[in-house]
């Protein structure tokens, strides 16, 4: 659970942060997939929080990865503003 | 040593770490150190993340559940563990007196186990066969030279091995050992999902594992299809994190099998098909 408003990009940040408290704070342009901040066993969860997060529904078969490698590409792929 | 073969020190690595853990380890193996060297803490640093390490620990853990449940439940045996690696089993586990365990692998990996072996004084509590034999080709004389016999039921191991071969050269060694396989044989064995080999977030992964040689090439997201034509017939399912599969111990959440696009690690026992 998160504290933060839905609709933002802070309940992402906030599971990411969740699952990595030692990589606290998660900057807007830091690679999460370089750094391994996702991997590929979390990416359907990732997904899933993005989703509930954003409204916008996902279809894990065709995203472009690159929408994912940062905070900063989520917000502007998923949030709109 | 073979590339292969440096894999084998990894999940002996990824066994050490278990083996050391203050909370309730999974299974205490304490050769594992001493058989990760010299490449298996520099591949699991390099390759940390993904749940590997949990992986190994809760895999380790449900086959040697399999095995102890089978030697005290069935008539088998008889045990192989294809390209057992540095597996330690035949010397942490229990065994009853008339088991005997063959260990299938490449000359020089059991060579040099055996090696290391001696130099840490480890006995084995069951009668334990090393098979040299080279998986790509005829490996079935090797093991039957060795004392396997075909006629009693057999549980066969194969951990940690068919992603890295191809679906054809999984399905060859499937069918193989089903061709010998008495009536109530088992296997079991740890196969990828497609699914996580096709994820855009492990694509950095796999491009390093290939270009050190060990690529990931086969998975599957329909085990039961693929393991029917093989001669075998799927009798447990199960992913890591499942009550029967270290539950408790996985760092992920455990999806249920209808959600699409998981990326997924099966566990599974299967026995020889009849009629």
């Amino acid at each position: 659970m998160t504290s933060t408003a839905p609709g933002t990009i802070d309940a992402v940040r906030d599971w990411i942060v969740g699952k990595h408290p030692e990589r606290s704070p998660v900057d807007q342009h830091i690679d999460l997939i370089e750094n391994r901040l996702i991997d590929s066993l979390s990416f359907v969860e990732f997904v899933f929080v993005i989703e509930k997060a954003s409204g916008t529904s996902i279809d894990v078969d065709t995203v472009d990865i690159d929408d994912f490698r940062t905070l900063s590409a989520i917000e502007k792929a998923f949030f709109p503003a | 040593m073979q590339t292969v073969s440096y894999t084998s020190q990894w999940t002996a690595a990824a066994r050490a770490l278990e083996s050391e853990r203050a909370d309730a380890p999974l299974f205490e193996d304490r050769f594992a150190r001493e058989l990760a060297a010299p490449k298996g803490f520099e591949l699991l640093e390099k390759y940390r993340g993904g749940g590997l390490v949990e992986f190994v620990a809760i895999r380790t853990k449900f086959l040697d559940d399999t095995v102890e449940n089978l030697l005290s439940g069935s008539e088998i045996r008889q045990v192989v563990l294809i390209a057992a690696g540095m597996d330690m089993r035949a010397f942490r586990l229990r065994w009853p007196a008339d088991a005997v365990v063959y260990e299938v692998d490449h000359d020089a990996l059991l060579a040099e186990k055996r090696r290391r072996l001696s130099t840490m004084d480890a006995q084995p509590f069951v009668r334990r066969q090393e098979v040299p034999a080279d998986l790509a080709e005829d490996w079935v004389p090797r093991l039957t030279a060795a004392g396997f016999d075909p006629g009693k039921p057999t549980l066969w191991i194969a951990e940690a091995l068919l992603f890295f071969l191809t679906e054809d050269q999984a399905s060859t060694l499937l069918r193989a050992m089903a061709s010998v396989s008495a009536p109530g044989s088992q296997l079991a064995l740890d196969i990828l999902s497609e699914q996580l080999l096709r994820s855009p977030a492990t694509r950095f992964f796999l491009s390093a594992l290939a270009k050190d040689g060990i690529p990931w090439l086969f998975g599957t997201d329909e085990p039961e299809e693929f393991l029917r034509p093989t001669g075998w017939d799927l009798r447990v399912l199960t992913e890591p994190g499942r009550p029967d599969a270290g539950e408790g111990r996985w760092p992920y959440e455990v999806q249920p099998r209808e959600v699409p696009g998981v990326s997924r690690n099966w566990l599974i026992r299967a026995e020889i098909a009849t009629g």
